[in-house]
């Protein structure tokens, strides 16, 4: 018994099922539109003065296609158009639909390296070490476990960077009383002695000028810096030299802040289950009933042009086809030619639509227009009250 | 196992076929199945007075040669052949088997079929006849496609399907005077 597969009857019967994915099954608007879709593309294929070598399934087939290829392009330029507002979000909420507000995530996320290097901030944590002071010794080896203490980390082993170290001459404000450094206010000594210098010499209760309290606070450093050694360290690779020579007496530690080189290096920050690329912005398919009539003639001319292409192939998967003593050549390859360019054309053609809303285009309209608008108002006549 | 000329596309060639022939070119024959059993021959299995059943019409595709005519003794004579190419699957549809003898009308013309042959395969398998097939083997593959028939103008007259020679003696149309 010879098989028969029909091809086109002419009329069709859309049930949830009968897509490949299923994708829009169950929308309204999807299966009304999937009949009279396949009736259109046959008769725009020249049925019925000509078969389709078509069944409903491939035209339903063209539908869905069509429709996820519009929703593709959309949320490619949606993702396009918003990534940097979207890095480090939730990869959890859908976004299909949804008017995303731009925010300074993303830029922030950048400038968070900069924040580190800058010290004001950033992503990478600060730990605190110290070094301990042997007298007599001016220069130490970073690497040393025996005299570095490191939170984190372990000297000689963890590279670490150094970012700041705590080995500077008292700040000229705790010896203002100091009577012997020959610029303070020597009256009022004792506080110094009792340990109170370091809070405010607001307690002299004298009336004086605040540049005066400036000026002698700069005397007090510049006395230090001319007369005596100051307190100050250089640093090469693992090893610090301190100024000025140690008696472990007044101090026997210095401490210091660092970042391990491999917290700096490590790419992976963010939180898991974040957006991080393309691939996991939370885009799904459109719903095919919240497509306006824009979208939708673009999604029938696009089903149009897969139909074509589709019937290409069939027509064209023989070179010719015998008949009764004679052989005929099919119009495959000039279908699959004309539906490859219209799918071109569409996908161009939205793109390009596209293109010309993203946020930097608009804003660039805008920008046009105003300029526009004030040129037209330069040009009207001046003391015209517009109310 | 063959990849190619499945049922499937088998199904897509007949589907062509018909819409080719049926409905694009759509040549008409009208097809005369010999009645043997009215058929009286004598001992030799000859007749002159053949009967054939009832007219069918055809689709076919027809490669008419051109009239050769010849002069002899008794006169003016000519003679032509043809080949009538039919969808194999159309005859069968209408339960048609095409023999010699047969014959079809063309263009006022009668042809008696000398020859049949159904050798036109897609994919160079008849699937009545392959043998994967048949034993069950293998899906279908393949598809007759034809039915090619050759055949020469045949003599109307010793037909028996057209009237040729009747009607009513009329009297000769004489002038009025006479």
């Amino acid at each position: 018994m010879a098989v028969n597969v029909p091809i086109w009857p002419g009329s069709s019967s859309f049930f949830p099922g009968d897509t490949p994915f299923g994708f829009y099954d169950y929308d309204f608007q999807f299966q009304t539109e999937a009949d009279k879709l396949a009736d259109w593309c046959a008769k725009r294929l020249g049925y019925p003065l000509s078969d389709i070598e078509l069944q409903d399934g491939n035209f339903y087939t063209c539908f869905e296609e069509a429709v996820s290829e519009y929703s593709a392009q959309l949320n490619s330029y949606n993702i396009r158009d918003n990534m940097l507002n979207l890095f480090g979000a939730s990869t959890g909420s859908n976004l299909t639909g949804k008017k995303v507000s731009p925010n300074f995530g993303g830029l922030i996320d950048i400038a968070e390296e900069y924040g580190v290097e800058a010290m004001s901030g950033g992503n990478v944590t600060f730990y605190t070490g110290s070094i301990n002071i042997t007298a007599g010794q001016q220069i130490y080896d970073m690497s040393d476990p025996t005299v570095v203490n490191l939170e984190s980390g372990t000297p000689g082993t963890d590279p670490i960077e150094i970012k700041r170290l705590f080995h500077n001459a008292p700040p000229a404000i705790a010896r203002f009383f100091d009577p012997f450094i020959g610029s303070g206010v020597g009256t009022q000594q004792m506080l110094d002695s009792f340990g109170f210098g370091n809070y405010s010499p607001g307690v002299s209760f004298m009336v004086m000028p605040i540049y005066a309290d400036m000026l002698r606070m700069q005397a007090i450093e510049l006395n230090d810096t001319v007369r005596r050694s100051a307190y100050s360290f250089q640093m090469s690779n693992n090893r610090l030299r301190i100024f000025p020579l140690p008696d472990a007496t007044n101090f026997k530690t210095i401490h210091f802040d660092y970042i391990l080189k491999s917290d700096r290096s490590n790419p992976l920050k963010g939180a898991t289950g974040t957006i991080s690329d393309y691939s996991n912005v939370p885009y799904e398919n459109v719903t095919y009933k919240d497509v306006n009539s824009v979208g939708r003639q673009w999604i029938r001319r696009y089903t149009l042009a897969l139909a074509k292409e589709m019937l290409g192939y069939i027509r064209g998967k023989y070179s010719s086809l015998p008949i009764p003593n004679a052989e005929i050549t099919l119009n495959g390859s000039d279908l699959i030619g004309a539906a490859q360019t219209e799918k071109e054309g569409l996908i161009t053609e939205l793109k390009e639509i596209l293109d010309t809303m993203s946020r930097q285009a608009q804003l660039e309209r805008k920008e046009a227009e105003s300029n526009s608008l004030q040129s037209q108002f330069n040009k009207m006549p001046m003391k015209i009250y517009i109310g | 196992m063959a990849l190619f000329g499945s049922a499937r596309d088998a199904s897509l060639l007949r589907s062509v076929n018909r819409e080719v022939i049926n409905r694009y070119i759509d040549t008409e024959v009208s097809f005369y199945k010999l009645n043997l059993d009215n058929t009286h021959s004598n001992m030799y299995g000859e007749s002159d007075n053949k009967v054939y059943y009832g007219k069918l019409k055809m689709n076919c595709l027809i490669l008419k040669d051109d009239r050769s005519t010849a002069a002899d003794d008794y006169g003016l004579d000519y003679s032509r052949t043809g080949t009538f190419a039919f969808l194999r699957d159309d005859l069968k549809d209408k339960n048609i088997v095409v023999d010699p003898g047969d014959v079809i009308g063309y263009d006022g013309e009668f042809y008696e079929i000398d020859s049949v042959s159904a050798s036109e395969y897609f994919a160079g398998k008849n699937p009545n006849r392959d043998i994967g097939f048949t034993t069950g083997e293998r899906g279908e593959f393949g598809l007759s496609i034809s039915v090619k028939c050759e055949a020469h103008v045949t003599r109307r007259n010793r037909l028996n399907i057209q009237e040729v020679r009747s009607g009513i003696n009329k009297q000769a149309n004489l002038p009025r005077n006479l």
